[in-house]
C-alpha cells in the first residue's frame, strides 16, 4: 500500500509513460516535429496536417496583434508559405516546431501591423484573457479531443503564468502578446533596462521550472 | 557588433527564445549558438516554454479557403520545395516486366486496402462517438466536476480528465498522450477515500494515447475523497495499489 505522501511524490514521475516509449508518438499520432521531419522531404500532405493541428493557436495569435481576421489569415497564409519554403532551414535542436511557427507569423503581423500604421488594438492582453471566445465562434468548430487537450494545457500554462509577480507577467505578456523588445517594455514601463531584462529572466527561468519541472538546468 | 560574455549570453537565452533581444544581442545569439551546444540547449528549453504559451491560447479556426489557398499555392510554387520538386522528378519509364510485377502487386494491395476500411471505418466510429461524448461533456453543467490527473511532465506527459457527474452518479475518464500499457497491463484509477485508495477502473488507451471510459459508477458526491491516483496494475486490476502512482490529482474543497 503507498502513502499519500508517497503519492504526491510519486505522481511526478514521468519515465513510464511516452518518454519511456521511444517513437510511440511519431507512430501512432505524429507530433509537430515528425510531421516537420516529413515537411523537410517535400510531403505536403504533412504539412497540411501540421497546418490543422498549429493553425487555430497561430491564428489566434496573429490576430492579437493584427485584429482584422482577414488580413490576419493573409498572414497566417504567408507564415505557411515561409515555413514551407524555408523547412530545410528548420532545427528542431534549436526551437520546437510551434515555436518556429509562432516566430514567423509573429515577425509577420508586426511588419504588417508596423508597415500599414494601422492602430494595435491594445486590447487588454493577458493570457487569462487571450481566449477570445467571439473570435473563435466565428470560425469552425474544432476537434473536441484537441479542445479538451487545449483547455488542460491552458489551465496548466495559466497557473504558471500566475506563480510570476505582476511586474514579470507585465513584462513576459508585453513580450509574447505585443512582440516587443526589452529595450521597448523598458520605455514602456519607464524602468531601467536592465531591471526589465533582469524580470524577463526570472520569469522565463521560473516558467520554465513549472512547466518543464524535469527540464535540466544548464550550468552556465 | 558588442561581444557578450558567455554569462550574459545564457542570461539573454529566455529572452531570445521569446524574441525579445535587440537585433544586435539577436545576432550575437545566433553567432554563439552555432558553436555552444550549451547555449543552444538553453535557448531550445526556453522557446518550449514559448510554444506552450502559444499552444495554451484558445485557437480560432481559420476559414476554410485559406487551408484550400495554401494546398494551391504550395502546389503552384515557382521552384517548389527543394525536396518535393525531386519527389516530383520524372523517372525512367519501367520495363515491361516490372509493369507486371505492378499489376499483381496491385491486387495484393488491393485485399489490404479493404481489410484497412474495415478498420478505418471502425476507428472513426469510434472516433465520432468519442468527440460526441467529449462534446456534451464540454457543455455540462453545474452538476459536473473535472479533476484533473497529472504526471511529472504537465505539458507534454500524459492527462487524465475525470469527470464526476453528480446528478447521474456516474464518471467519465478522459486520457491523453497516455501510451497504452504494456502487455499484461492496465491502468487501473483510484479514489483516495478516507485515506485509503479505493478501486474506480481499470482501463487501458489505444494506440492514438487516448481513452474514453464512460458509465463508471459513482457515489453522488465527492465527499471524503480527497485525490485520485492512476497506477499500472497487472491486466486485471489489483486489489489495493502495487506500483507508485503514474498519475495523480487533488480534489480542493472536499
Amino acid at each position: 500500500m503507498i502513502s499519500l505522501d508517497d503519492a504526491d511524490r510519486h505522481h511526478r514521475l514521468p519515465d513510464s509513460t511516452s518518454a519511456a516509449r521511444p517513437g510511440y508518438t511519431a507512430e501512432a499520432a505524429p507530433d509537430d516535429a515528425a510531421l516537420m521531419r516529413l515537411v523537410q522531404q517535400g510531403d505536403e500532405r504533412a504539412f497540411t496536417a501540421l497546418y490543422d493541428r498549429v493553425a487555430p493557436v497561430l491564428l489566434a495569435a496573429i490576430l492579437r496583434i493584427v485584429p482584422e481576421r482577414r488580413d490576419a489569415e493573409s498572414i497566417l497564409l504567408e507564415t505557411f508559405m515561409q515555413a514551407w519554403r524555408s523547412a530545410a532551414r528548420y532545427s528542431e535542436e534549436r526551437s520546437p516546431v510551434l515555436a518556429w511557427l509562432h516566430m514567423i507569423a509573429r515577425s509577420r503581423a508586426l511588419d504588417f501591423s508596423r508597415s500599414s500604421a494601422r492602430t494595435l488594438r491594445l486590447m487588454p492582453m493577458s493570457i487569462d484573457h487571450a481566449p477570445n471566445a467571439a473570435l473563435a465562434a466565428e470560425g469552425q468548430s474544432y476537434n473536441p479531443s484537441r479542445r479538451a487537450e487545449d483547455e488542460e494545457r491552458g489551465r496548466i500554462v495559466a497557473s504558471a503564468m500566475s506563480s510570476l509577480t505582476v511586474p514579470q507577467r507585465t513584462a513576459i505578456e508585453l513580450a509574447f502578446f505585443e512582440g516587443l523588445s526589452h529595450s521597448e517594455i523598458a520605455e514602456r514601463l519607464h524602468e531601467p533596462l536592465g531591471t526589465i531584462k533582469s524580470r524577463i529572466r526570472l520569469a522565463m527561468a521560473r516558467l520554465r521550472s513549472v512547466l518543464h519541472p524535469s527540464s535540466r538546468e544548464l550550468a552556465t | 557588433m558588442t561581444s557578450y560574455t558567455q554569462h550574459e549570453l545564457f542570461d539573454l537565452a529566455g529572452a531570445f527564445a521569446l524574441g525579445a533581444t535587440s537585433p544586435d544581442e539577436t545576432r550575437a545569439m545566433e553567432e554563439a549558438m552555432a558553436s555552444s551546444p550549451a547555449l543552444a540547449a538553453e535557448v531550445l528549453a526556453h522557446a518550449q516554454v514559448v510554444a506552450d504559451m502559444v499552444a495554451s491560447g484558445q485557437g480560432v479556426p481559420p476559414s476554410a479557403d485559406v487551408r484550400d489557398r495554401l494546398i494551391e499555392r504550395v502546389r503552384e510554387e515557382p521552384g517548389g520545395h527543394a525536396a518535393a520538386q525531386a519527389a516530383r522528378k520524372p523517372r525512367r519509364s519501367v520495363v515491361p516486366f516490372a509493369a507486371a510485377a505492378s499489376v499483381l502487386i496491385a491486387a495484393a494491395l488491393g485485399l489490404q486496402v479493404a481489410r484497412m476500411q474495415v478498420e478505418i471505418g471502425s476507428v472513426s466510429k469510434k472516433l465520432e462517438h468519442r468527440e460526441a461524448t467529449l462534446n456534451s461533456l464540454l457543455h455540462a453543467e453545474n452538476h459536473l466536476r473535472v479533476i484533473h490527473l497529472k504526471a511529472a511532465d504537465t505539458v507534454v506527459g500524459p492527462g487524465i480528465q475525470f469527470f464526476w457527474d453528480s446528478r447521474q452518479r456516474t464518471g467519465v475518464i478522459h486520457a491523453f498522450r497516455l501510451p497504452p500499457a504494456s502487455s499484461g497491463q492496465a491502468y487501473q484509477l483510484w479514489a483516495v477515500i478516507n485515506d485509503e485508495p479505493v478501486s474506480v477502473r481499470v482501463f487501458d488507451s489505444d494506440p492514438d494515447g487516448h481513452a474514453l471510459v464512460e458509465h463508471i459508477p459513482l457515489p453522488p458526491s465527492t465527499r471524503g475523497v480527497s485525490k485520485l491516483l492512476v497506477t499500472v496494475e497487472p491486466r486485471g486490476g489489483s486489489r489495493a495499489p502495487t506500483s507508485v502512482p503514474l498519475l495523480g490529482g487533488g480534489l480542493s474543497g472536499e
